[in-house]
């Protein structure tokens, strides 16, 4: 386990910790949500609008000031959402927090992304899931408001 | 610090170091603390054999309530609720035992007291003055009593050391608005020694009234409340080796009879009538329902356990841990230490300007290495130091030269994995 943990930091974490994507966001519609760890005082803000073009597409930002498990986590998770339609948004949401909940081990994730099963690698360390989730809380709570 | 070849200084101290370590079963476990190297200190202890057999004697031998059970085991627990009451009254220095007061930890001893002293005696426009390296464990319980008396919460300076302004301090003082000074007297984010004797001193002239937070002192120097001439002074068993859930607020017996009660149930009270009731006197004003009776034997026994140790003994260990993790560390790249004041014990704080606290913590815990990260409850210090938090490594007495190298050997791998 220790050594999927260092694999999970030298590769795919450690990486969108380093340059995440998707970072910022201007021009006009943008909503955004903040969500702290107060454990720790991380900060992760995202932020989603309606596509100007395309109004049934959703695009998706954020700013992140933390760890690489939150950095990361907010990287890679509007790196997936960015495109979707809310609805398949919220539905991937609601279906990764709950994967993040499932402790169980060698359970089936239905989660194909392969940096999203390396976030997975987090259910393993309960404290760390914390981190993980501030993206995908806040994007829940957004969600309601675009 | 070197160490120094067959029987000398180093030797005799790795083995003082190793003779108490042997009195911590947490090492012997190996689906417990056996493998771990635990620097997590001023978060809380590890228990010595002493305060866990305490703490099996009551629930095994003589489990029963105390004060009003006229049967020999209530007499029983009575006496040793007590009689730790006395222990901790003599291991503080203080004048009687009806001046400590047992409570769950610091952090209930700050809010009885700015709850009930506080209310009872601030006023709007007074000032409560504490330092900038307060646990919120100081500042929040201040914050509501002044919320609900139209007081302030004003802050001491400090340097980016970590060294709190003395000067501006008395000046502070000399305005005449503050009424309280609370604060800390070793900082459990940066392990800064505070300058607390003096400042004591300087509120007392002033007529006033201090609270001393002694929740990271009392585990490395003798505290005598006595000689520091404050009016309340906390600090928590855990801290101090002994059981969680108990703490001791000590308050001056003059501060304890004006004070109303914080809580209400039974033990507390002198007659209760639906006209009306009336209170017994401290402490047991302070001690509604049935305490933590096993908690406070157990915390008796921690303190004669680190009374025996001696603190002479402590000083040696502390200052060689210090002395040594300090070099150590200084030799890790990337690495910076917060709080760099003269007056340091107990605990390094470290910052790296590339890799996040708790991506280090989490990098150490994989090689079974226990540290803090974060704010460490003190988000003001965080905010004024300009930092989101640290990694914090606390030392104790169990802890060896060995624990220090393995320490610095992961933090080194994980910089360079990190960085």
């Amino acid at each position: 386990m220790n050594e999927d943990l260092r694999q999970v930091y030298q590769d795919i974490i450690s990486d969108h910790f380093r340059h995440p994507r998707m970072k910022g966001w201007s021009g006009e519609g943008w909503k955004d949500v903040l969500n702290v760890n107060p454990a720790c005082g991380d900060q992760i803000r995202i932020a989603c609008r309606r596509d100007p073009q395309n109004g049934q597409i959703t695009e998706w930002r954020h700013q992140s000031q933390g760890c690489a498990a939150s950095v990361a986590s907010a990287s890679i998770m509007c790196g997936l959402l960015d495109g979707l339609p809310p609805d398949l948004a919220r539905e991937r949401v609601s279906m990764y927090l709950r994967e993040l909940q499932n402790t169980a081990p060698g359970e089936h994730s239905d989660t194909d992304a392969f940096e999203e099963q390396a976030l997975l690698f987090f259910r393993r360390v309960p404290s760390r899931v914390v981190c993980v989730r501030l993206a995908w809380d806040a994007a829940l709570r957004l969600l309601d408001l675009v | 610090m070197t160490r120094a070849e067959g029987g000398g200084p180093a030797d005799s101290l790795d083995s003082l170091i190793q003779s108490i370590r042997t009195q911590f079963p947490f090492f012997d476990q190996e689906d417990g603390g056996g493998g771990w190297v635990y620097l997590d200190n001023a978060a809380t202890t590890q228990k010595p054999r002493a305060v866990l057999d305490a703490l099996m004697g009551y629930y095994t031998r003589y489990t029963s309530n105390i004060h009003r059970g006229l049967y020999e085991l209530s007499e029983h627990a009575t006496e040793s609720y007590e009689a730790a009451r006395a222990k901790i009254a003599r291991f503080l220095g203080a004048s009687q035992p009806d001046e400590v007061v047992f409570v769950r930890g610091a952090t209930e001893g700050i809010n009885l007291i700015a709850s009930s002293w506080g209310r009872c005696n601030l006023q709007p426009g007074d000032e409560v003055l504490m330092s900038q390296l307060e646990h919120h464990a100081n500042i929040v319980p201040w914050q509501l009593a002044c919320e609900s008396t139209g007081a302030k919460v004003r802050v001491i300076p400090m340097d980016d050391a970590g060294n709190v302004d003395v000067d501006a301090a008395v000046a502070m003082m000399d305005q005449g608005r503050v009424k309280v000074l609370s604060m800390m007297w070793v900082s459990n984010a940066l392990g800064v020694r505070l300058p607390v004797e003096l400042l004591v001193k300087e509120a007392r002239k002033r007529g006033i009234f201090t609270l001393v937070d002694g929740a990271q002192a009392v585990s490395h120097f003798p505290v005598n409340v006595s000689d520091l001439n404050c009016d309340a002074f906390v600090f928590s068993g855990h801290k101090l080796y002994g059981p969680t859930g108990i703490g001791v607020l000590w308050a001056r017996a003059s501060v304890l009879e004006q004070m109303p009660p914080y809580q209400a149930g039974g033990d507390m009270i002198r007659k209760v009538s639906f006209s009306g009731t009336t209170f017994a006197a401290p402490p047991a004003r302070f001690e509604a329902g049935t305490p933590h009776i096993a908690g406070a034997i157990g915390l008796g026994a921690a303190v004669d356990w680190l009374t025996g140790v001696g603190f002479d003994c402590v000083d040696k260990i502390d200052a060689a841990l210090y002395e040594r993790c300090i070099e150590m560390v200084s030799a890790i790249p990337g690495l910076r230490r917060i709080g760099t004041s003269r007056r340091q014990l107990g605990a390094v704080s470290l910052f790296s300007e590339r890799a996040h606290p708790s991506d280090i913590a989490a990098l150490l815990s994989a090689d079974r290495i226990a540290v803090r990260t974060g704010h460490h409850c003190a988000q003001p210090l965080m905010e004024r130091l300009g930092i989101p938090g640290t990694v914090r490594i606390s030392m104790a007495l169990y802890n060896s030269m060995d624990d220090l190298d393995r320490l610095c050997k992961s933090l080194a791998k994980a910089m360079r994995m990190l960085g």
